[in-house]
């Protein structure tokens, strides 16, 4: 290959000047905005066009800490936002019935430990080993206060990487939020209905969309945010479909928002059942709450039934059933048009990764936001980093899935015994050999989350760090005593979840509660 | 004590590589496992000098090296980069310095505002928004400021060496860590029914056996040949297979950094110590001859020659797996120079090994992991060295053309195609250099790319030139009032004794 490279001065980029975002469910004005942020010198008309009759899925109400770093890069004020989304705050995940029926772990934000250097685990491990009983959850700081239903005060607490929080919120109230925030700076929104998407000749670009009404949409770039249906990307530009349902079978969801009854946690809770797993998620106003589940083993009545059974409190409207394919598109950029969201692809939101999905979308397309001549060397590289997002979020989703000791029900035997990419097995056999997690270039969970879950599901290397196991037991005990005291005290300056709330970001109360 | 899972390590040669991996491993291991180090006759040749890179830092604090302390015993100078002449072109120069490449003006990369600007006539050389480069400039060096707005904190440095006094200083290290030097040659090397080194036998009949073996024996490889370890080709990517070096006087002046001047069959470096300064030339053998080289590179260095040249082989290419059985191969020094990066492979080399240090008689999955990883890191550091020879307008010489016309890996021209389209640079790993260490060579060996990000025009073009403006005056001012280079090695403790 030959280096295509000029000594010429570059010439001025030509700039797009439209935008059409399609579809405004949680992607839809989550790209808006971030649009309307950066494209703000009045270049670009940006133009968002919603189809009033269709309901967004808003099933993506729990989140993980990037998504500071994206309310930050827009200028929101973190309480004002969750003023806004009825929001809650998360300090990680609970898994209960995962391993094993009975058996629960957390998987928190934050590094365990109190200081990055040495592997906290593998002093765990070798302690364990000789007898020691302690949890490795005693060593992490956002456990511990997540127990305590407290959050840190002010938010983020000063911990430095010991500490993280994300958080739950109400998905339609942020985008109607984002909306608001997209609208004041100049984005247009536009109610219709597409019936069909018209084709350049020469190119296959798209040149317009038709709406029911008769208008005709043009614009230099099109950013299909239409939801499982891909209206642009699949079914005008035909990018195909990657399905994994023989790795992530669940295939459905039935979900049901119920009223609050007792203390409000700080974190997201996942219950694995017989076909699949359910999710509760702590609001404000409400708990959202869904079975994700296989309809191979389950049907959609069953489902409904085992989650109105398993609510806090009373059902505030009627379940509904969403279908999924586990996958994603083979490209999810392709010539003048960018999927971002379900229109990319879907997982489920077993590691909340469904709103962390479109904004890694939305930073990979600003970092390499085009211009009219869409060279394709920059949709090469957007599809090279944004699919690799996905491989990476399944291997992790499935681990969860994988390693598993539940015998009551046929998916999980499934899962224990299905194959698995080549990625996660060796990811998997080289913890097993020695107890640590490797490193692919851009991993978005790092060793901190792997070993959460792999310890969680109890999954035990067969040998430690020699570096580690050179020690007598009885030098690391002390070491180790001394950081669970510490973290219990640490843990002790916060304040409960439910006063920060109050004190800081109470949404006002909602006419009709739900959705 | 728990079991360890290695009784002794057995490290074979005392250059830089081996006493770094001595100090290192006995630092972290030492009282779980005893290290030996055979030194080989050719380790005690000396009279060469090393570039370092800022990584290094990261090894002195693990070592608790005192840096005033190891410049006064090794001659060492500071190094803020490197100045290259006629790589492009014959008659153009840069530098390629530590530190980053302007400031922060918004959420769009700094080069794409240089761009903008180069765009729009206004060519500005990127020098002057790179604070190592103003430094350079004038000779002048202090340690970095820690405060983040200030221009003071926009570089970082590294040092020169003298390669015999740094591997001296390391031994010292290593010996007061325990590590056992066995002075000898190695005769032969004997390995088990299963492939594993079994023994090593030296050439006075002695015998030294051990669970583990790591080869720091340079382009002879003892150890890696006795197992058959073959290498990646590079032949066809990095032209240069050899080095001669000579010791000069040093001048008047002392430069904070190395210079790398283009040649006709390669380039000859200038590494300024306090006590001399290290010539060297570095090129094809296919298109010159040792003779006509030595006799160029004597013209070059007029007076006082205290050291015959010395001859090294340089290896176009790494080993296909670093981390052989019973057996870890450490080549870095072995690779063509320019970038500076025989120590870092070294460094990263050895405490990679200890993040996967073998857990049984053998570890599978961490050998493994080792050596993707290493190929890894050696790869994209070819790239870099590659985009060097590449990246040329010369058309002197036969050498030059091949480069020139080479097909590049396609690793490199992946990331070239995408900065030819608009200026941008996706990295997905920790290179040693980062973003703007490969900007600085892909914009100092005069390449543009036919746009830029279109971003950047959300900022208007009068603020945008304001803001380049302030920040190049301020680099340039600031430069100015820090101390020589020679003055600051004074002040801050670091002269070696005369």
């Amino acid at each position: 290959m030959r280096c295509e490279c000029t000594t010429v001065n570059p010439t001025p980029p030509q700039r797009i000047r439209s935008v059409v975002i399609v579809g405004g469910g949680t992607a839809g004005w989550m790209t808006a905005a971030t649009c309307a942020h950066r494209l703000n010198d009045g270049s670009c008309a940006i133009t968002l066009i919603e189809s009033p009759e269709i309901g967004t899925v808003g099933v993506g109400e729990a989140t993980i800490p990037p998504i500071r770093w994206f309310n930050h890069s827009l200028g929101i004020d973190e309480n004002d936002f969750l003023r806004a989304t009825q929001g809650t705050f998360k300090l990680g995940i609970e898994f209960q019935d995962w391993a094993r029926i009975g058996h629960r772990y957390m998987h928190p934000f934050g590094i365990p430990g109190l200081n990055m250097e040495a592997p906290v685990h593998q002093r765990w491990l070798h302690l364990r080993a000789h007898g020691d009983t302690s949890a490795f959850e005693d060593y992490s700081l956002n456990v511990t206060i997540a127990r305590l239903d407290r959050v840190a005060q002010p938010a983020g607490g000063g911990f430095g990487p010991m500490y993280g929080h994300a958080y739950h919120f109400d998905a339609g109230l942020y985008a109607a939020y984002l909306r608001r925030y997209s609208e004041a700076r100049g984005v247009r929104r536009l109610e219709g209905r597409i019936v069909d998407v018209s084709l350049r000749a020469s190119d296959g670009f798209i040149e317009s969309l038709q709406l029911e009404d008769g208008r005709r949409i043009e614009a230099d770039l099109f950013i299909d945010c239409s939801g499982f249906r891909g209206v642009l990307i699949e079914q005008a530009l035909k990018s195909g479909y990657e399905d994994w349902t023989h790795w992530l079978p669940c295939d459905r969801a039935v979900a049901v928002p119920c009223e609050s009854a007792g203390v409000l946690t700080p974190y997201t809770r996942s219950t694995a059942r017989a076909a699949g797993w359910q999710w509760r998620i702590p609001l404000q106003h409400r708990i959202g709450n869904g079975y994700v589940f296989c309809s191979r083993h389950l049907s959609d009545d069953e489902a409904a039934a085992t989650l109105l059974a398993n609510l806090d409190g009373k059902p505030l409207a009627d379940p509904r059933v969403l279908r999924f394919v586990t996958g994603r598109r083979r490209s999810i950029w392709k010539r003048n048009c960018v999927a971002i969201g379900l229109s990319a692809g879907f997982l489920e939101p077993l590691e909340s990764t469904s709103i962390h999905l479109i904004q890694k979308s939305i930073t990979h397309l600003f970092n390499l936001f085009p211009d009219r001549s869409f060279s394709p060397v920059l949709e090469k590289e957007f599809n090279r980093l944004a699919l690799a997002e996905y491989d990476h979020i399944r291997d992790f989703v499935m681990l969860h899935y994988k390693a598993n000791a539940r015998d009551d029900a046929p998916l999980w035997r499934y899962c224990r015994d299905m194959p698995i990419p080549d990625s996660l097995a060796w990811r998997l056999e080289c913890f097993r050999g020695s107890g640590r997690v490797l490193r692919y270039p851009a991993d978005l969970f790092a060793a901190p989350n792997w070993l959460a879950v792999l310890l969680g599901q109890e999954v035990w290397p067969e040998k430690g760090d020699p570096l580690v196991t050179r020690h007598e037991p009885a030098r690391l005990r002390a070491e180790m005593q001394e950081i669970r005291t510490t973290i219990q005290r640490l843990a002790q300056s916060t304040v409960p979840h439910e006063e920060y709330i109050a004190r800081h970001c109470r949404a006002p109360p909602i006419a009709a509660p739900g959705q | 004590m728990a079991e360890f899972p290695l009784r002794s390590i057995v490290i074979v040669g005392g250059g830089t590589t081996g006493w770094l991996a001595a100090a290192t491993l006995a630092r972290v291991i030492g009282d779980s496992c005893p290290i030996r180090l055979i030194t080989l006759p050719e380790d005690h040749a000396g009279g060469g000098a090393i570039a370092s890179v800022p990584s290094l830092h990261r090894l002195l604090r693990l070592l608790r090296i005192d840096e005033a302390a190891l410049m006064r015993a090794t001659g060492a100078t500071f190094r803020l980069g490197s100045m290259f002449r006629d790589w492009s072109a014959i008659g153009d120069s840069y530098f390629n310095g530590f530190g980053t490449f302007g400031a922060p003006l918004d959420a769009v990369p700094f080069q794409h505002h240089w761009l903008r600007h180069a765009a729009s006539g206004d060519h500005k050389g990127f020098e002057e928004f790179s604070m190592s480069a103003q430094l350079a400039r004038l000779d002048r060096f202090a340690l970095p400021g820690s405060d983040p707005r200030s221009v003071l904190s926009y570089y970082s440095y590294a040092w020169h060496f003298d390669s015999g006094l740094l591997a001296q200083y390391l031994r010292e290290c290593a010996l007061k860590s325990g590590v056992v030097e066995v002075a000898g040659d190695v005769a032969t090397v004997t390995l088990d029914s299963t492939g594993r080194i079994s023994e090593v036998v030296l050439t006075n009949g002695h015998r030294i056996d051990s669970d583990f073996y790591i080869d720091c024996s340079g382009a002879r490889a003892v150890l890696g040949s006795a197992l058959s370890s073959v290498n990646e080709d590079w032949s066809a990517w990095l032209p240069c297979d050899r080095t001669l070096t000579l010791r000069t006087n040093s001048g008047d002046r002392l430069p904070p950094y190395s210079g790398t001047v283009a040649a006709t069959a390669g380039w000859s470096s200038c590494i300024p110590l306090q006590h001399c300064t290290v010539q060297a030339q570095v090129y094809c053998s296919e298109f010159a001859s040792d003779e006509e080289i030595e006799s160029k590179l004597s013209a070059a260095a007029s007076g006082g020659i205290s050291h015959a040249p010395i001859l090294q082989r340089l290896v176009r290419g790494r080993p296909r797996e670093f981390w052989m059985r019973n057996c870890l191969l450490l080549p870095g020094d072995t690779i063509d120079p320019l970038d500076g990066t025989g120590l870092h492979l070294a460094q990263s080399g050895i405490t990679r090994f200890l993040a996967h240090f073998p857990v049984g008689r053998s570890s599978p999955t961490d050998t493994a992991e080792y050596n993707r990883l290493t190929a890894d890191e050696y790869d994209r550091l070819r790239d870099l060295l590659v985009l060097h020879y590449h990246a040329t307008r010369r058309t002197d010489s036969p050498f030059w053309n091949r480069c020139r016309e080479m097909s590049v890996p396609e690793s490199l021209a992946r990331k070239l195609a995408l900065f030819a389209d608009s200026g941008r640079i996706t990295i997905a790993e920790e290179d040693h250099c980062g973003v703007d260490g490969w900007l600085f060579v892909l914009l100092g060996q005069g390449l543009m790319p036919r746009s830029y990000d279109p971003l950047v025009e959300s900022m208007p073009i009068a603020t945008a030139r304001r803001a380049l403006g302030g920040i190049a005056a301020e680099m340039r001012a600031r430069a100015a009032t820090l101390p020589l280079h020679r003055d600051f090695i004074a002040r801050c403790g670091a002269s070696a004794p005369l």
